[in-house]
């Protein structure tokens, strides 16, 4: 009984790998892909059409570090620019903001900013956006 | 021929000049459509006074036990009482050793958390939840563990029915410009770090998860280390909560009254006699303590340092909860077991460090986290529960100390986007906590002996994961997870063949498979 339940349980894990495996993109950065969805599109299409650009991958942590570091000076509780944290957008609005590429008015994210560290910021704003799940404490 | 050219002239000039003035009329127009579409869609938002968020999530378990040969408890001989206390002999049988599996137990468990913000300084947040085991019963199934016995500590950690719980419901108050606030209600007291790695989430809870994990009522006040020029997202807690509310008293406005207690009469199987005790007065149970927690930003990635000191005041035996098989009569039936004796007081006492590290130039992560709790008790003298289950930590005169530790990794699985786990606690034979509302299927934290879980979570996508894992306890001592028990608790080491109420595994095998959806 317990045999049989584990090897069930093994063939389930390697069905998901194998799944993730086809999908083989990042599922915690900025673009949520849906493996199924992957699946279905690897096997029709090939490569994916951005296949061969190399991209880096955005990176939580260090998104909150050059949020903090390059951000806060002006957008601390205090800051001229007004408070600015991941709550300040939704997911969506933050993926508008980043594709508009613009920071307030006219002045462009890049070159202002490192196109490097808006790409970890982008994920970092994004991953803990309004509507994404919030920590839970007392207060 | 020349006057008809400049007539028309003129009048392209004039149309193009008017264009523009219709063109406008248009915007506005438009413009004017928005703006009543906007307050129609603020008039809804402000009504929208609460947000909804959640999660669902649908478990399986497999799980099975082995009990080592023990003298199970029938009854009481009245044909022989002790002329001295008035007590009937206990008749005891023995058990061969023997396996038991529950080859498929399916639960699904549907939280839905609340938001709510009156204005900058005052916020509401709270938590429902129904968590049902598949055909379950009303009542769940004692399996010797405290987080079987249905209590509001656990109401929502234990699959029952489909009954929605209020798990959490709290009113936080930060006054602007202090670094103080305030929180009023049910609190967010399960879950606590460093769980949050395994569950594949965010942080659910405050107190530590070696220490706390129970759903408790009380009052909270918090400073933010911020202000002393610690690291901003420092902060220490007061805590202050109700474990039982004793009312004027168990017995009513009476100092003293008897209740009916039933022995299992051993020499008539099915029947019981009733037999009254003395119930004294009970007082309230009380917890008061601290939690303190604070990055450490010079060692870089994510982590937390937290830790918290706890005591627990006039515990009582049992809480007031609900069971199914709990070691009495007539244990087919639901049946109600509540509070009989203060025994005395308890300290907690607990660290953990959790951190998370990016490895290499892709950026993979590696999360390690160590936990370490330690606890002391102070019995009243003489006092022990009704139940016949004893004084605190079995010793009403001795003070007793225990000590767990909990220690754990998490890595990223580049090829597939997983994560990959696996964890080991250690408790001994005097380690008690407060974690009856722990959600693993047999409050893993609190064994007295030791647990390896080896897990892997797949995500599909953002909130969306499935996650199967292997729990393997091996007990070293019985009551793990309870502060009373009938007598010394090294007299209760598994290997011996115990005297007991009830059977009680030396291990357990727990292959689960989770589905999880945030929403
Ligand atoms: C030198 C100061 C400064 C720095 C550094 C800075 N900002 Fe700003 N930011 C401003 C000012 C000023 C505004 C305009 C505020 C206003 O219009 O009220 C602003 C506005 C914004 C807004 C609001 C614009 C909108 O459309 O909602 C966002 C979002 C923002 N900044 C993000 C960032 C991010 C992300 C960074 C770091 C990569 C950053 N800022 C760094 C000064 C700064």
């Amino acid at each position: 009984m317990f045999g049989r339940t584990l090897s069930l349980l093994g063939l389930c894990l390697v069905v998901l790998i194998a799944f993730a495996a086809i999908g083989q993109r990042d599922v915690r950065g900025q673009e949520p892909v849906d493996v199924s969805t992957a699946i279905i599109a690897a096997a029709f299409a090939g490569d994916s059409e951005d296949a061969d650009k190399p991209q880096i991958k955005g990176s939580d942590k260090k998104g909150k570090y050059w949020f903090k570091k390059s951000c806060k000076s002006c957008h601390g509780k205090d800051g001229d620019g007004g408070e600015v944290t991941p709550i300040s957008k939704t997911i969506k609005q933050w993926e508008r903001y980043f594709k508009k590429g613009k920071h307030t008015g006219d002045e462009k994210l890049e070159p202002t900013f490192d196109a490097e560290q808006i790409i970890h910021i982008k994920t970092f704003l994004i991953n803990h956006a309004a509507d994404s799940d919030q920590p839970e404490t007392c207060g | 021929m020349k006057r008809m050219a400049t007539t028309w002239i003129l009048l392209l000039c004039a149309a193009t000049l008017l264009a523009p003035t219709t063109v406008w009329a248009d915007v506005e127009e438009d413009i004017e459509e928005l703006n009543d579409r906007l307050d129609e869609l603020e008039l809804k938002t402000a009504k929208n006074k609460l947000s909804f968020f959640g999660d669902f999530r649908v478990r399986y378990d497999y799980q099975k036990w082995h009990v080592n040969p023990y003298q199970q408890l029938m009854g009481f001989d009245f044909n022989n009482v002790d002329p001295q206390s008035g007590m009937p002999a206990p008749v005891f049988m023995p058990v061969e050793a023997y396996e038991a599996d529950n080859s498929e137990s399916w639960s699904a468990r549907l939280r839905l958390k609340m938001d709510y913000k009156a204005g900058k300084s005052v916020h509401f947040t709270g938590r429902l939840n129904m968590h049902r085991q598949f055909g379950g019963s009303h009542v769940p199934l004692f399996n010797g563990f405290p987080n079987t016995v249905l209590s509001s500590f656990n109401s929502t950690a234990v699959p029952t029915d489909d009954l929605v719980h209020v798990e959490r419901a709290a009113v936080t108050w930060d006054p602007q410009n202090t670094p103080f606030f305030f929180t009023l209600g049910r609190q967010a007291a399960t879950g606590g770090p460093p769980k949050e790695f395994r569950e594949n989430k965010v942080r659910q809870g405050t107190p530590g998860a070696l220490m706390i994990d129970a759903q408790i009522d009380g009052l909270m006040a918090g400073f933010h280390l911020g202000a002393i020029g610690l690291p901003e997202e420092g902060i220490v807690r007061l805590c202050y909560g109700t474990g039982f509310e004793a009312g004027f008293g168990s017995g009513g406005l009476t100092n003293q009254t008897f209740v009916n207690m039933y022995f299992p009469d051993a020499n008539n199987p099915g029947q019981v006699v009733a037999m009254p005790m003395p119930v004294s007065e009970l007082e309230d149970s009380k917890v008061m303590g601290f939690c303190a927690e604070t990055p450490i930003p010079a060692l870089g990635g994510d982590n937390l340092l937290s830790f918290g000191g706890f005591r627990m005041l006039a515990m009582t035996d049992i809480p007031y909860g609900m069971t199914r098989g709990f070691p009495n009569v007539l244990s087919t039936q639901p049946q109600a077991v509540t509070a009989t004796t203060n025994l005395g007081d308890m300290d907690l006492f607990g660290a953990c460090w959790q951190h998370t590290v990016e490895i290499g130039e892709a950026g993979y992560e590696l999360t390690y986290f160590g936990s370490f709790a330690t606890n002391k008790s102070h019995p009243d003298e003489g006092t022990f529960s009704l139940y016949g289950f004893g004084p605190m930590l079995g010793n009403s005169s001795e003070d007793l100390t225990g000590k767990a530790y909990y220690v754990g990794v998490q890595g990223d699985v580049p090829p597939t986007g997983g994560k990959l786990g696996f964890e080991f606690n250690r408790g001994d034979e005097n380690w008690f906590a407060y974690l009856s509302g722990a959600d693993d299927v047999n409050s893993k934290l609190s064994t007295r002996g030791s647990v390896f879980e080896a897990y892997y979570i797949q995500p599909i996508q953002k909130g969306f994961d499935f996650r199967v894992g292997m729990q393997s306890y091996q007990y070293d001592y019985a009551f793990s997870g309870w502060h009373i028990s009938p007598g010394p608790i090294e007299n209760f080491e598994l290997n011996n063949e115990i005297f007991s109420p009830y059977p009680f595994p030396d291990t357990i095998t727990n292959v689960y498979a989770v589905m999880d959806l945030t929403f």
